[in-house]
């Protein structure tokens, strides 16, 4: 066969060749078949899987009295929480930022990490300082079992039922006596709803983020002489 | 002035047009990877990398080209050696990667000797069915030595484990008998052989058998083995047409795993579309048919078919790839020739153009030996096969 004087079979390289485009062709197709025929079916389940709504609650408005004095009004309070399952590398680099900046000692923190349990995540400072806040902020963007958590607080600077009380549901404010029940819708405002992809670690794709509806912030009310001179 | 031009062409011709579609396919890969690679904290970290590489490529592609193939053909023992050696040693000093001990670890880089020996082994390969088997033997006593030749490599590999290299030595093998008018019943007998060799592998690594279960329904093993073929359909889905453009390819970066070397296809396919990835098939098949054109017009039968044989490797290769991610093929791990990211499969790549290059100008050296400038006129495969033959003989007895 084989051997030096034997004669090569053309037909053999043309037989190669030709799997070989037939293969191209069947490659090409496939191709066609995944870009273009099934797109929409798949683009269907990518959104199923991957896109979250998100919601940013609108700040309530403030109760104001006729005299223009601040009877109520919506604190924003960040908290600070950490998931069970971080590792203790990122665990020892956290508690080293919270002993210097907010003095909070290691024992608190690892003593809340193991009441927590193995699920969920715990609460391990709450009212975090605007400044805090800016300076970390790209460190708890980049660690995805640290994160922040931001709620509303009610203050009022006066103890007259008149005014009434408020109650978090699902983390909204609502007004359930007095003005804040009277004056609710407008002193609710609109939330913002966003809808964003996040990747197989459950972390947001910064470039998906599409708004749903705007946020209209909550409209403070004046109240009459006859209602609070 | 002249003198100039004349320098010019010399350097514009050490660049054959081959070489040429290299380096841009390469530069092309490396953009790939920085797309690839835009999830990662420093994105440019791999394109550089690579782009190191593919200097390195080009310098080493350059230096074969002034080697004579007679020279390498002479050192082909000592190369196949060497390969051996290699691949033993890889067992003592190597390093372990995904249960797979295939790395030289040396700090800053890691080598693979598995992809080295790519082009050393198809080089052998031809050398050995050229000048080893004896036309006085029987067929099957030729076959049988030959597979003794081949088996060292394939196995060596095969223990790492390397599956998916293993396969595209094993089809080598066999292509390379078979090109050089091996019978094929042989090659079927051998295909047939290798059944209980799969069933065997599929027990021993089940991580296979779960490639082949979630290849085969993948929605079934959404959460396993299925996975990175839905995320490359899916990525394919997201690049359309037209594709997304570099930077934008959402699904390729929040979802694709290994998307800078055994995704890249479905990666770069997000970022170009269809129209980049069907270019890009077309580039291997364009490839293939020119070198089975310029086998057709050599004379030389062994550079003829080395040269073949050498374009077939990175066809197959790539084509292997792209099965893979079009859902042809379960995953296999193998590399997209000039594209996916690492210095050894870049390198081999580079190597094989140089050897292509080298027996090209090999088989002109040799025209013109024999037949002085008239020979460049294209002439039959079989005419005065047996005066160049004993031409060759000679000259390689003065020489050696």
């Amino acid at each position: 066969m084989i051997a030096q004087g034997a004669v090569i079979t053309k037909n053999r390289f043309n037989i190669i060749l030709s799997v070989a485009l037939i293969w191209a062709g069947f490659l090409s197709v496939r191709l066609f078949y995944f870009s273009i025929v099934k797109r929409e079916h798949s683009f269907t389940q990518m959104q199923s899987e991957s896109q979250e709504k998100g919601r940013i609650r609108a700040m309530r408005g403030r109760i104001l009295s006729a005299d223009g004095d601040l009877l109520a009004y919506t604190q924003r309070i960040t908290a600070l929480h950490i998931r069970s399952s971080i590792s203790s590398n990122q665990l020892n680099s956290l508690v080293e930022i919270l002993e210097k900046e907010m003095g909070i000692s290691r024992r608190k923190v690892l003593v809340k990490l193991a009441n927590a349990g193995q699920a969920g995540s715990v609460v391990i400072a709450d009212n975090l300082s605007p400044d805090f806040i800016t300076r970390f902020s790209k460190y708890f963007t980049r660690n995805s079992s640290v994160f922040l958590k931001m709620s509303f607080k009610r203050v009022y600077n006066s103890k007259s039922r008149k005014i009434g009380e408020v109650e978090s549901v699902d983390g909204q404010l609502v007004g359930v006596s007095g003005f804040e029940k009277k004056y609710d819708q407008q002193l609710k405002g609109q939330d913002l709803v966003y809808e964003v992809m996040v990747d197989r670690q459950n972390r947001v794709i910064e470039k998906t983020y599409q708004e749903v509806s705007k946020m209209i912030p909550g409209r403070d009310i004046h109240l009459t002489e006859e209602e609070w001179p | 002035m002249i003198t100039l031009i004349r320098y010019f062409k010399k350097f514009a011709n050490s660049f054959c047009p081959v070489l040429l579609c290299a380096i841009l396919l390469s530069s092309w890969g490396c953009l790939a990877i920085y797309n690839a690679s835009l999830q990662f904290p420093q994105p440019e970290y791999y394109a550089l990398k690579q782009c190191t590489w593919l200097v390195l490529g080009v310098v080493i592609a350059l230096g074969l080209y002034r080697v004579d193939a007679k020279l390498i053909f002479r050192i082909i023992p000592w190369l196949y050696g060497i390969g051996i050696i290699s691949l033993l040693l890889v067992f003592f000093a190597g390093h372990s990667h995904n249960h797979m001990r295939g790395w030289f670890h040396t700090g800053w880089f890691s080598i693979q000797p598995s992809e080295f020996c790519k082009p050393v082994f198809c080089l052998a390969l031809c050398w050995f069915c050229y000048y080893k088997m004896d036309s006085g033997e029987t067929d099957l006593k030729n076959y049988g030595r030959y597979l003794l030749f081949a088996s060292p490599f394939v196995l060596l590999i095969a223990i790492q484990p390397d599956f998916g290299t293993t396969l595209i030595y094993l089809t080598l093998t066999l292509l390379v008998y078979w090109l050089f008018g091996g019978k094929g019943k042989y090659i079927m007998y051998s295909a047939l052989g290798m059944i209980p060799l799969i069933i065997c592998i599929f027990l021993k690594y089940p991580y296979v058998w779960n490639r082949v279960k979630g290849f085969w329904n993948p929605e079934a093993h959404s959460s396993g083995a299925g996975f990175h073929l839905i995320q490359l359909e899916r990525s394919l889905a997201s690049g359309g047409f037209w594709g997304q453009s570099f930077g934008k390819g959402l699904w390729s970066q929040g979802y694709l795993p290994l998307t800078h070397n055994d995704s890249i296809f479905a990666s770069f396919c997000e970022a170009v579309g269809f129209v980049g990835g069907f270019a890009l098939i077309l580039v291997f098949a364009i490839a293939m048919y020119a070198s089975n054109r310029k086998r057709d017009r050599m004379k030389n039968k062994l550079y003829a078919n080395t040269l073949f044989v050498l374009v077939a490797c990175l066809t197959l290769q790539a084509f292997i790839h792209i099965s893979v991610n079009v859902q042809l093929l379960p995953p296999t791990g193998i590399t997209l020739p000039f594209f996916s990211y690492g210095g050894s499969s870049l390198i081999s790549s580079y190597l094989i153009i140089g050897f292509c290059k080298s027996v090209i100008q090999g088989e002109r050296r040799e025209r013109i030996l024999l037949n002085g400038e008239e020979s460049r006129k294209v002439e039959p495969l079989e005419e005065n096969l047996d005066a160049r033959k004993a031409a060759f003989v000679e000259e390689s007895q003065i020489a050696g």
